[in-house]
């Protein structure tokens, strides 16, 4: 049966009481990835509304709009729930659906291990979030859940540890799956050194899931049984240490800063050659940079912990700033991809060229706070929160965001407006900007973070209140991306098989895909097969049409769209 | 329409990717169980990480004062979980033969799963005698802690050799090796776990 067949005769319309069934029950790795990025995405509503929550107490000096233990609730709940439950699942989602698709899958190694992974997510999400039903609030240690602090916590604390123990394990599941299946399940011809970055890096990131959860988990544990078992493993009274605690969880916490971030680099190593018209420079070296973050990134974690004077802070801050040498590397890469290209500057570009300058912007700052003399100024000051944001707004949800524009064509088949596009980019793009480069400056002024509100006389103020007001605007701009998503998925399917030109091999079946995911493979000889596919297709109908000018011809959009 | 319909020259059809997913899924469960047992190591290192540092920094290890557990118990459990392990071992190379055969792959699952279990007894009985609490110190806190989780372990490890012992009984797997296979990776790595904290908690850490 071709494609078009299918297209032309779609199944009888069934009863909605089966089709929920069929999405409840699915093991189809599109259905899931679909169902993890509607996941993370209501998640990411709840997180901006504690945002704008905190913001709207920070507009002005001395307010009570959140009182001091709702604050604190909020930025724990707020940060636990953008890094385990919005961004690294965004990605999965991602990774999910289009990770079998680039390599020439039917789908996942183990369809039902994936479904068990994305149901255990909003069980553990809603695990945590349950704190907001007990007694003493949901926990409010910050999303790092230092002790002893944290183990003054009541049912909330214990409801966020047994939450995060099963988004750890759904973590761990899913990275065990996409390994097996990267490993596996690579169709003829998908060599390792022809896999699209993408793919690339989210197997990256499950290495390191796959290597540093356990890390948490037994953190979480012990946590757990010093709260409720009697035993001492953070209590220095009795021989334990807090350096216990602040050792495993970095241990994990550093590498998941690469898990939040290594999506989104693939992300954007695929749409910047797309939308230049060229190779991705230096695809290998693209590579090998992902490999040595990753490696790198387990031995980092010390430069959480310069000021406690538990660590060897010379080692750390060398470690940390060799892995600015990988880092940078990937930033030449696009950049050189972007040079001499012929660009179009479509939603995904526009949000992927934003990656790049923000995520330059929040590694520059990392590598400040990577110098131990610089850090001992800017620790826990707003500082830190300006370059968290940097790397986590700016870069992965820019990311994240350039992946939703240039991959949702593929998965629902219809184009999302570029108008509403661009001025979703602008706007956060602008007001991204005037919310949290000022922090640094309130940082570098002496503002901790994590504090309910300052005195008048800080003269703090007006900083804050331009950024409070700034942050309203990026929640408008986030509005805009939720408009734009369900206007087009009003509009009926006319998304064609490969808007963009692209170079992967999602683009060569049907948008959205059958479930079956293809009727026919291209061959495969390098690492662009759409590509060669597509220059083949017209040279062979050039040869037809006039035998003499047959040749391959320049990287150019042809074919595109057909 | 998708571009790969008018390509020249060859690709890969739908059949030929089917038969090519079954074949090489054949094998996924067991570099799925490398990986969760390299996650199971780092689970472990972590503690084992925290006994290390918390060695250095005491001066008396076991700290002064207390009753040290006794090595009996222990040693004889550990000889019993490398007789479990060598008993997996034989196992596989029965399944793993080219005349597949089911009566000597059950026999030393069999065993293998009788010797898991009398190691979880002995370890259990081990705890409970334990000379001291859980709270009085790193020390006690550790030793609970690892040998507990330890315990939790060797349950799962038993529960899976539980299992394809069944399937081997059926014949479910006159065909399939990857599950025993699977299993036994799982379960060796109980051994060496097992292996590993004798040799620090009881053959180091007693002294």
């Amino acid at each position: 049966m071709t494609t078009t067949d299918v297209l032309a005769k779609p199944a009888a319309p069934r009863p909605r009481s089966s089709r929920v069934l069929d999405w409840l029950t699915t093991t189809d790795h599109k259905k899931i990835g679909i169902m993890y990025l509607v996941n993370s995405f209501t998640f990411f509503a709840f997180a901006g509304v504690l945002a704008i929550l905190m913001r709207t107490q920070l507009m002005r000096p001395d307010n009570n709009v959140l009182s001091p233990k709702s604050f604190n609730e909020a930025f724990t709940i707020h940060g636990t729930i953008m890094i385990f439950l919005v961004i690294l699942p965004l990605l999965s989602g991602f990774g999910n659906y289009f990770v079998p698709l680039q390599i020439g899958a039917l789908d996942m190694a183990f369809p039902r291990v994936n479904a068990a992974s994305f149901w255990l997510l909003p069980v553990g999400g809603l695990t945590i979030l349950a704190g907001y039903l007990t007694k003493g609030g949901p926990a409010a240690a910050g999303w790092t859940n230092y002790v002893p602090l944290s183990l003054q916590g009541g049912t909330g604390e214990d409801l966020w540890i047994l939450g995060l123990l099963v988004v750890g394990t759904s973590s761990l599941l899913g990275a065990i799956n996409f390994i097996v299946t990267v490993l596996r399940l690579r169709a003829p011809g998908m060599t390792l050194t022809r896999m699209p970055i993408f793919t690339w890096a989210t197997t990256t990131t499950s290495i390191l899931i796959v290597l540093a959860v356990p890390s948490l988990t037994a953190a979480l544990l012990m946590l757990l049984a010093d709260h409720h078992l009697g035993t001492v493993f953070f209590n220095p009274a009795h021989g334990g240490s807090v350096a216990n605690y602040l050792n495993t969880f970095w241990f994990f916490g550093h590498p998941e800063v690469y898990m939040l971030i290594m999506g989104a680099w693939g992300a954007v190593s695929e749409i910047v050659p797309v939308f230049s018209r060229k190779p991705l420079y230096g695809y290998r070296f693209v590579i090998l940079a992902l490999m040595l973050i990753m490696a790198l990134s387990f031995t980092v974690w010390g430069h959480h912990m310069y000021t406690t004077g538990l660590v060897n802070d010379s080692f750390f801050s060398v470690t940390t700033e060799l892995i600015s040498v990988p880092t940078g590397v990937l930033v030449l890469c696009w950049l050189f991809t972007l040079w001499k290209g012929k660009l179009s500057f479509e939603p995904p570009m526009l949000f992927a060229l934003g990656f790049i300058a923000m995520f330059v912007i929040g590694g520059i700052d990392g590598v400040w706070m990577a110098s131990p003399a610089a850090d001992f100024t800017i620790h826990d000051t707003y500082f830190v929160v300006s370059h968290i944001h940097y790397v986590l707004l700016g870069g992965s949800l820019f990311g994240i965001f350039a992946a939703l524009y240039y991959w949702f064509p593929k998965m629902s088949g219809r184009m999302l407006s570029r108008r509403l596009g661009q001025w979703q980019f602008w706007l956060l793009l602008i007001s991204f900007n005037v919310t949290f480069f000022p922090m640094h400056f309130l940082g570098l002024w002496g503002m901790p973070r994590r504090v309910a509100t300052y005195p008048l006389s800080s003269g703090w103020g007006l900083t804050n209140f331009i950024e409070t007001i700034s942050a309203y605007v990026i929640a408008v701009s986030m509005l805009i991306g939720l408009v734009n998503i369900i206007i087009t998925l009003r509009k009926p399917r006319n998304a064609p098989a490969d808007p963009w030109g692209g170079n992967t091999l999602e683009w060569a079946t049907t948008s959205p895909p059958p479930p079956h995911n293809f009727d026919r493979l291209p061959e495969i000889r390098s690492e662009r097969p759409v590509r060669d596919l597509r220059l083949s297709v017209t040279a062979a109908a050039r040869s037809e049409r006039s035998p003499r000018t047959a040749g391959p011809d320049a990287a150019g959009p042809v074919g595109a769209g057909q | 329409m998708t571009a790969s319909e008018h390509a020249p020259g060859r690709g890969t059809d739908r059949a030929e990717l089917i038969d090519r997913q079954a074949v090489r899924s054949a094998s996924s469960s067991v570099t799925g169980m490398v990986l969760l047992v390299a996650s199971e190591a780092v689970f472990f290192a972590a503690f084992l990480g925290i006994y290390a540092v918390s060695y250095t920094r005491a001066r008396v290890w076991p700290p002064a004062g207390i009753d040290t557990p006794s090595l009996a118990v222990p040693t004889v459990g550990v000889v019993v979980l490398l007789v479990s392990g060598a008993a997996m071992a034989r196992a596989m190379r029965h399944a793993h033969r080219r005349e597949y055969q089911r009566a000597g792959t059950l026999r030393w699952l069999a065993a293998a799963l009788v010797s898991a279990v009398v190691f979880g007894v002995l370890l259990a009985i081990g705890y409970a005698d334990l000379p001291f609490s859980v709270g009085q110190g790193i020390y006690e806190s550790l030793f609970y802690v690892i040998i507990g989780l330890e315990f939790a372990h060797v349950v799962g490890g038993a529960v899976l050799l539980g299992v394809v012992l069944t399937r081997t009984w059926t014949g479910e797997l006159a065909l399939r090796r990857d599950p025993i296979q699977a299993a036994a990776i799982y379960w060796y790595f109980v051994v060496v776990l097992g292996v590993v904290i004798y040799a620090v908690l009881y053959l180091a850490g007693v002294g």
